[in-house]
Parts: C-alpha cells; sequence; structure tokens
C-alpha cells in the first residue's frame, strides 16, 4: 500500500523564483507515474521533494496518509535512482546493494539471499565483486536500480536514470524496467525529459512546464486528448504540426480557411467554434503527421473522412525504417507527415496531401488550450 | 478527496484540518529556521576556534612586533600590547640590512620562479608534444629526480660550488633550483589534457615550435602558471638550508638567514626581532593570499584527483 | 623530406630538454652520484676523498649509539607531525566543507601556514615557549622550559613542524572532499542512513585515496625537516632533537666528517626512495578510484 498525494506544493528558490508552483496529484498504489516535461519544468525538484532532498516551500506532501513534509529523507522509506547512478565509489556492487540493508543492521545472510536474489533478476550477479567505478554505464545502471529494489520501500524514485545509456541500451533498459514494475507491484515515480520513454512506460504522465502541471493523464488520452498546444507538441514524435487557419463562416457553414483552402466543419469542431466566439477570427490547427494522408495513401484510407487536397513542396524526405517521414511546405507553414515506405515523393516535388478531419486539433490562439478537449 | 478519508492501519485519522495542517507548518518552518541556525552558528563557532589556534602563533607575533620590549618581559597575561610602537621595526630595520635582505630575496626568489616557469614549460612542451629518441626513458629521469631529496645531495653541491669558487654570490644562490620536477610534472599534465590536434594543426598553419608554446601553450595554461609561480616563490622565499651553507656575506644573505642574525642577538631584542619576522613573512603571506586561488585550481585540476 | 630538416627535427626536441636536463645533471645526478661516492670514503676537511673504507662510514653508523638516537628521534618525530599535521589538516577541511558566511576567510587562514617559512616559524614559536614570557605557559598555567627539556624539545619541534604541514594538508584534504559527489550523499539518505553513518561509510572512504597521497608525502616531509631544528633547539638538549637531516649537516658542517654524513645522506635518500616506490606500487593497485 502506498499512496502518494502532493496537495498545491510549490518549491520556490530565494524569494519569488517559483520552480514548482501548485502541484496536485494523487499517485494511486502501484502505479508507474512519468513526469515528463522540458529541462527546467521543475519535475525533478518535484521528485527531490518527494524524497526529502529538498525542502517543500508551500503545501503537503502525504505518504500513505500521513503528513511528511517534515520527515528527514531516511525516515520516508522511499528509493531512489539518480541520473549519475550515485553509486559509492569505494564499495563492489555487493557492497553497493547491500548497503541500504547494512545500516538497517539486517543479519548478514539475509543480505547476501537477497544481494544474489536481485543480481539474478538483473543479470549481474557475475559483477557483484567488481568495484563499481570499474563498470561500464549499462552496467552502473543496473546496479543503481539493483541497490534501489533492495529494500521493498513504498516507492521508488528515478531521476532520468536512462538519459546517460546510449540509445540501444536505452530501448532495452526501457522494456526491463517495465518487466520490472509488473514485478515489484509498487509504486514508481519517473522523471524523464523524453516523451517516448514517458509514452512506453507509464501507466500516467504528468507533462510538465515552468513549474506547473499542463496535464496529468494516461498516455493515450495525452495523445488523443491534449489540453493544450504545449502538450499536443510534446507528446508524439515526429511532433503535431500547427497551422493558424482563420475561422469564416460562408451560408450556414463555419469553415477553416487558409490562403484559399477550406475545411468545412462539422459537429463537434462547429460547436467549438461557434461557442467560443471564434468566428471572424483565428484558430491554430493541429493535425499529427501520422494523420496526413498522400496520394498513395488515401486509397488505402477508407474510411477515413479527409479535407480536400492541400498542395505542398516536399522539401525533405528521411527514411525511418519501414516508414518515410516527408517535410514539406505548405503557404510558408512546415509540416510534417509520417507516411508509407513505398511513397516516392522526393525533394522538390509539388504533391497533394490530405488532412484527416477526425484527427484535427483546434487550439485557441492567445489561451493556446485545446478547444475540443474533452473531460 | 483520498486524504481526508486516509488512515493508517491502527484506524488513527492522520490527515488534519486546514488550520491544523497551518499550524504545523509555521511550527515545523520556525524549527527548521532555529536549526539551520544553530547549525551555522555551531559551524562558524567550530571555525573560529579552530582558526584561532592556526593563527595564534602569527597573531601572537604580530602582537609582540607592536609591543615595547618592557612590555613582554612580564609575568602577566600579555596578549595585545598595552602601548603599541612601531620601535621595534625600526630598529629591526638598522640593527640589520633588512631592506637587502628583503632584495636579495625578491631577486632570488623571482628569477627561480621565473627560471623554473621557462624550464619546466619548454620540457614539458617536448614530453607532451614531441616524439623523439629516449622520450620515455628521460621522462623517467627527470620524475626519478622527485625521489632525491635535496638535503641528500646538499653536501656534494656544497663541495661541488666551493670549489668553483662559486660561495657567497647570487648564482649559486639561484641556479640549482632553476628546474623542478614536481614543474614539469604539473605542465605536462595541463598539456596533456589539450588534444594533439591543437599542436598540428598550428604546425599546419606554419607556427614553430617555440611560436607555439609562446603564443598558444603559456596563454592556455596561465592557471597552471600562476600556480607554479605562488608555489615556487613562496618556497624561494622560504629557504632555509641552502642559503644557510652557502651565503657569508650579508650582502648575500636572504631573508630567512638575514633574520636569524637578529636571533643571535640579545634578549633584550626579542620584540626586535619578532618584528623582523613580521617583516619578512608578510611579502609571502601577501603572495599566498593573492594566489591561493590560482594556486588550488592549478595543484588541483590536473594533478591530483581523488 | 629533405635531409637537413630532417636532422634539424631529430635534434629539436632535445633542445627543449636541454635547460632542465642541465641543471638537474649538475645539480643532482652528478652530486647524488658523488655522495654515494663521498659515502664509501674518509674525508680531509675540504671534503675532498682521501681514504677509501668502502661500507666503513656505513658499519660505523650502524655500531654508533648517536646515529640510532638520530633515526629513533626522526622516527617519533615523523610520527607526531604527520598525525598532528594531517589531523589538523582534516578537521580544517571537515570545518570548511559546507558553506557558511566568511568561509573564504577561514579557508585562507587554514592554508597559511604553508606560506611561512621554517626558520621564521622556529623564532616566533620559541618565544611563545619562553619559560618565563611565553604564551603557552601563560596560557597553561604551567612552569615548563619547554624547549630546553630533553622531553618536550622533541615534541615542541614536531608541533611546530606539523602546525608549518597542516596547511598544504588542508588543501589536499578539501580537494579529495570537494571530489565525493554530492548525489551519494543523497542516495545514502534515501537510503536511510544518518550523518554518523554517511560519515564514516561515505565521507572517510571517500577520502581514502588522498588520505593515503597525503600520508606518503607528509612523511616524507617531515623527515626533511631542517630550519626549525637549527633554530629552535640546534639538535639538543642533549642530542633529543638530532633529526637525520641536522645530524647531516652537524657532521659535515661542525665535525668535517664528510664521509659519514654522505652516508647518512645515501641512508636518507634510501628511505624516502622506498617509501615513494611504495606509495606508486599502492597507488597502482587501485587504493585510487
Amino acid at each position: 500500500m502506498s499512496e502518494i498525494v502532493l496537495r498545491n506544493v510549490c518549491k520556490e528558490y530565494n524569494k519569488g523564483n517559483m520552480a514548482v508552483k501548485n502541484f496536485n496529484l494523487d499517485i494511486q498504489d502501484k502505479e508507474f507515474i512519468i513526469f515528463v516535461g522540458p529541462s527546467g519544468c521543475g519535475k525533478s525538484t518535484t521528485l527531490r521533494m518527494i524524497a526529502g532532498l529538498e525542502d517543500i516551500s508551500n503545501g503537503e506532501l502525504y505518504i500513505d496518509g500521513e503528513l511528511v513534509n517534515y520527515v528527514e529523507p531516511q525516515g520516508r522509506d522511499l528509493a531512489m535512482v539518480f541520473q549519475n547512478y550515485a553509486l559509492y565509489p569505494h564499495m563492489t556492487v555487493y557492497e553497493n546493494m547491500a548497503f541500504s540493508l547494512k545500516i538497517r543492521k539486517i543479519p548478514k545472510s539475509e543480505i547476501k539471499k537477497r544481494v544474489h536474489e536481485v543480481a539474478k533478476i538483473l543479470e549481474i550477479e557475475q559483477l557483484l565483486d567488481r568495484r563499481s567505478k570499474d563498470l561500464s554505464g549499462g552496467q552502473k545502471q543496473r546496479v543503481a536500480i539493483g541497490s534501489a529494489i533492495m529494500r521493498q520501500p513504498k516507492a521508488f524514485l528515478m531521476d532520468e536514470p536512462l538519459s546517460n545509456l546510449d540509445a540501444k541500451l536505452r530501448a532495452q533498459m526501457r522494456i526491463e524496467l517495465a518487466k520490472l514494475h509488473e514485478r515489484l507491484e509498487t509504486t514508481i515515480i519517473y522523471v524523464t525529459h523524453d516523451q517516448t520513454e514517458a509514452m512506453t512506460l507509464g501507466s500516467r504522465i504528468v507533462v510538465m512546464l515552468d513549474g506547473e502541471i499542463q496535464q496529468a493523464a494516461a498516455p493515450e488520452i495525452l495523445y488523443n486528448n491534449p489540453i493544450n498546444k504545449f502538450v499536443a507538441g510534446f507528446i508524439g514524435s515526429p511532433a503535431m504540426n500547427f497551422v493558424r487557419m482563420n475561422v469564416i463562416s460562408d451560408t450556414s457553414e463555419i469553415m477553416l480557411e487558409k490562403e484559399g483552402f477550406r475545411i468545412s466543419t462539422k459537429n463537434r469542431m462547429k460547436e467549438v467554434l461557434i461557442s467560443d466566439n471564434c468566428v471572424g477570427h483565428e484558430v491554430d490547427l493541429g493535425i499529427r503527421p501520422e494523420n496526413i494522408y498522400t496520394e498513395v495513401g488515401k486509397e488505402s484510407a477508407i474510411d477515413v473522412d479527409l479535407t480536400d487536397a492541400i498542395e505542398v513542396e516536399v522539401v525533405a524526405r528521411e527514411l525511418v525504417g519501414a516508414e518515410v517521414i516527408l517535410y514539406a511546405n505548405w503557404c510558408g507553414v512546415q509540416l510534417c507527415a509520417r507516411v508509407e515506405q513505398e511513397n516516392t515523393s522526393r525533394e522538390g516535388d509539388r504533391v497533394n496531401w490530405y488532412l484527416d478531419c477526425n484527427c484535427i486539433k483546434l487550439f485557441d490562439v492567445k489561451s493556446e488550450q485545446n478547444l475540443m478537449y474533452g473531460e | 478527496m483520498s486524504v481526508n478519508t486516509a488512515t493508517n492501519p491502527n484506524g488513527m485519522v492522520l490527515a488534519k484540518s486546514k488550520e491544523e495542517i497551518e499550524l504545523l507548518h509555521q511550527k515545523m518552518n520556525s524549527r527548521a529556521k532555529t536549526k539551520r541556525r544553530t547549525k551555522t552558528t555551531l559551524l562558524v563557532l567550530g571555525n573560529v576556534v579552530m582558526a584561532l589556534v592556526i593563527l595564534l602563533p602569527l597573531l601572537y607575533a604580530i602582537s609582540i612586533a607592536f609591543m615595547p620590549s618592557s612590555e613582554l618581559f612580564t609575568l602577566d597575561m600579555n596578549l595585545l600590547p598595552k602601548n603599541p610602537t612601531l620601535q621595534n621595526f625600526k630598529e629591526a630595520l638598522t640593527k640589520v640590512p633588512l631592506v637587502r635582505f628583503v632584495l636579495n630575496s625578491f631577486l632570488v626568489a623571482g628569477l627561480i620562479t621565473l627560471g623554473q616557469i621557462i624550464s619546466c614549460s619548454l620540457a614539458a612542451f617536448a614530453f607532451s608534444f614531441l616524439e623523439f629518441k629516449g622520450k620515455g626513458i628521460l621522462f623517467m629521469l627527470v620524475m626519478a629526480t622527485m625521489m632525491v631529496p635535496g638535503e641528500a645531495t646538499i653536501i656534494s653541491n656544497y663541495l661541488t660550488v666551493s670549489s668553483w669558487g662559486w660561495l657567497d654570490s647570487y648564482p649559486v644562490l639561484i641556479i640549482p633550483y632553476l628546474t623542478s620536477a614536481m614543474g614539469i610534472f604539473l605542465f605536462r599534465q595541463f598539456y596533456m589534457t589539450f588534444p594533439i590536434s591543437l599542436y598540428e594543426s598550428a604546425k599546419l598553419d606554419g607556427c614553430s615550435n617555440l611560436r607555439f608554446i609562446i603564443k598558444i601553450l603559456i596563454p592556455l595554461t596561465k592557471s597552471a602558471i600562476g600556480a607554479m609561480a605562488v608555489y615556487t616563490f613562496i618556497n624561494a622565499w622560504n629557504m632555509y638550508m641552502w642559503p644557510l651553507l652557502v651565503t657569508g656575506s650579508s650582502e648575500m644573505r636572504t631573508v630567512q638567514i638575514g633574520i636569524s642574525m637578529l636571533h643571535s642577538v640579545d634578549a633584550q631584542s626579542i620584540t626586535l626581532m619578532i618584528a623582523g619576522v613580521v617583516m619578512i613573512i608578510v611579502p609571502s603571506i601577501l603572495i599566498f593570499i593573492v594566489g591561493q586561488k590560482q594556486l588550488i585550481r592549478g595543484m588541483f585540476s590536473g594533478a591530483v584527483k581523488g | 623530406m629533405n635531409n637537413k630538416i630532417g636532422a634539424k627535427k631529430r635534434i629539436e626536441p632535445y633542445m627543449y630538454l636541454v635547460p632542465c636536463l642541465l641543471i638537474f645533471g649538475v645539480f643532482l645526478f652528478y652530486p647524488f652520484f658523488k655522495t654515494i661516492y663521498l659515502s664509501l670514503y674518509k674525508t680531509n676537511k675540504l671534503g675532498e676523498a682521501k681514504l677509501f673504507v668502502g661500507l666503513g662510514n656505513y658499519t660505523d653508523l650502524l655500531q654508533s649509539s648517536s646515529f640510532w638516537n638520530s633515526m629513533m628521534v626522526t622516527a617519533i618525530f615523523v610520527l607526531i607531525v604527520v598525525v598532528g599535521s594531517m589531523l589538523l589538516g582534516l578537521i580544517a577541511a571537515l570545518l570548511c566543507n559546507k558553506a557558511f558566511p566568511g568561509i573564504r576567510f577561514f579557508s585562507t587562514a587554514y592554508a597559511l601556514p604553508m606560506a611561512i617559512a621554517s626558520s621564521s616559524a622556529a623564532m616566533v614559536f620559541q618565544i611563545m615557549l619562553d619559560p618565563s614570557v611565553g604564551i603557552v605557559n601563560k596560557i597553561l598555567h604551567l612552569d615548563i622550559n619547554w624547549i630546553n627539556d630533553p622531553k618536550y624539545a622533541l615534541i615542541c619541534v614536531a608541533v611546530l613542524t606539523a602546525w608549518l604541514n597542516s596547511g598544504i594538508n588542508f588543501l589536499y584534504f578539501s580537494a579529495g572532499l570537494g571530489n565525493i559527489d554530492e548525489s551519494i550523499y543523497e542516495r545514502a539518505s534515501v537510503d536511510g542512513a544518518n550523518s554518523v553513518q554517511k560519515f564514516f561509510s561515505l565521507t572517510l572512504p571517500g577520502l581514502s585515496p588522498i588520505l593515503f597521497y597525503t600520508l606518503v608525502v607528509n612523511i616524507i616531509q617531515a623527515f626533511q625537516s631542517f630550519g626549525q631544528v637549527k633554530i629552535l633547539t640546534e639538535g639538543g638538549p642533549g642530542e633529543s632533537t638530532n633529526l637525520i637531516v641536522y645530524s647531516i649537516y652537524r657532521d659535515a658542517f661542525f665535525n668535517y666528517r664528510f664521509g659519514s654524513a654522505a652516508a647518512q645522506s645515501v641512508i636518507l635518500f634510501a628511505i624516502i626512495m622506498v617509501l615513494t616506490l611504495v606509495m606508486f606500487k599502492i597507488e597502482k593497485r587501485g587504493v585510487k578510484y
């Protein structure tokens, strides 16, 4: 049982410099929660406040219903994996892993058993006698995780644990972490700036910007129903395309217009545009690269409601395995589309693209809120 | 809200009302503040005590230097001079040619420092950027000199320079100290951090070796040179055994030897002697304080990595 | 490439080494071998080798109680100096490990002794230790003739030397403490360690590489003490502070027994070489991290 609740938690550095503002979150038992955001958004600070490594300037932090603001880190019964691993350099791997149990005066035989158990899970048994400074990055990572899971703490805190690994190892560790979470059945709070890591690992993702939570939701909700332009652009790779459009009304229809190209709106989109008084103003249209179709793709997209063609000029082409990412210029706006490998568009080609009407998002120009955000 | 209903296994309601929490915040914040303040106070207090212990000899020396001789010779506590006077300094300056000693020491220490920086950077340059036969052996040879304490060769050195008739001259004070293995090691350690491509691209631009050292290497190693200069100057200023052996006349004496002349005069002139000591400590302390940052950065950036 | 440039290129590197090799050759290697040579001879008053005695000077030394006394005194001295100066340096470094108002002043103060000459310091200590007017007796309400009592003279010289050497030790230890990664303390906090546990499991072991290096440097430095002995005690009273370097000095320049002094120099060199080699050996084995 471990439930972590943050109520209006703030972190203020020397007068007025707010690193974290009114952070509210209920973390359920066994959740794999991810704090994600660009650097400096306060995600690590929040994690460190939960760990007790930073004072909480304002607000309350509860672990299992108990107010722990003023409990020292050693009293919070958490385990943490640091970005730089923070292995004790003069100790062997075994001693590193045994440390947290040793200081709790757990019998040696018990520690030994536990170390070997954990080492087996992480496949680092052969490293136990090595000094931690002699390990490779990936090995250090495993030892750091191993040291953390030696105990059964109330929650694991992980501060960008994979950011120092190369791409291949990172992907591999990601899978292992997911497995580990299933096995441990304990809450994990995980900080990363990498949205791919967040999307693949998290059962819930907290997107942060400038010390504030933008949206906290399951990955698919974040992807399909982002609360604002920032979240929409941050989640998903390649990032969502944004195009500024005029909202015009033509007879009974409400249309989105740019340089003569028009998208007629209906249903919810239309309702929202009317109720938010957008007619006659501008909105930002958002469309994900995977929701743009080319002439080739259009054929197979039978049940998809597509817009009229927009004529774009391809400016770059990237082959990413089974897919092709095309970058194109449309009336001065760069668009990016993820298309199938058979597509033959090259740099300089003028081609027709189509947008999937049902996947279009609209954002307020000023507040950047998602106009179509649904609870 | 989950907080309001949260209970611990004993069934005790742990969540508190808003007012209670506000009160707790206030209490804990003031407690934390007190704790932090106490900690800082204790730390500063510990440091004050420690600094007094470390600085006691110096502070006491300064105090005596300003004391009239009569004040020193009492059985009462006399930590501070009751009637501070500059008389001791004046007398010390007239009793022995202290100015001459100081000039000698500046000349000797200055030239030794300059010489070491030049000879050490040249050697370190060769050891780090050039390839030549016997490089490894020569480097080992230079490093091996660190194992030979100066005191172990001082007799032979004395016999050598005296057979050359060099005794009691500036060269004998300076020349034996014009290079140092530690300096070569320190500079090499610094040069090794530069990519070899730095040297290669300079060569491609048609830069000669000497030009490379002067225009590129020396500006890049200012901190090492600073550290080396402070360290060498202070050591040369404080040199005792060698000048004691090789100087005879007061024209050639350095400060450390000169000041011990005051030592042997008579008991009544203790205050005068200490005034002299204070005067010769001042330059080395000033140089140390000014160069401390450089010294630390230079000494520990390459050489001692934990 | 033509030949002339090739030849120049081959010779040039050595040109940069000429100044330092010349000085080392004349004032270090030559006297080093000359010292060994002298140690095998009886000499006249001018230090000229007159009579080859083989290891005679050494066997004389090994049979001389004065030499053994000097070795003994040196050993005790080195022990006191090393323990004292390292403790002072360590305490000072620990006191300056966390930021607080005035830290720059204090860290300068702790490093300051390294800027002070042994001879100057000795003169100040002489007054401090004076039995009638000295501050030490006054503060401690004692009546001890520190420098002229064989029981205390060595301790006095050792304390003075420990004080002189503590400055550089402070710098070493500060650097060592600075090298300990802050995040391992954070991890230890989360792991549940209290400050005492952190000090003994992280700080001290984290300092161990530099502790060891400092230890050896201190031993070597202590062996070479001279100025303070010359000024404070001149080896006395009796021979209670006749440290090895002072003994060399006295044998050579008062007794004109250059051969015996040379033999003692060789022994001093041997001791220091062994210490240095041991250091490098242990360092390679990986006390360092």
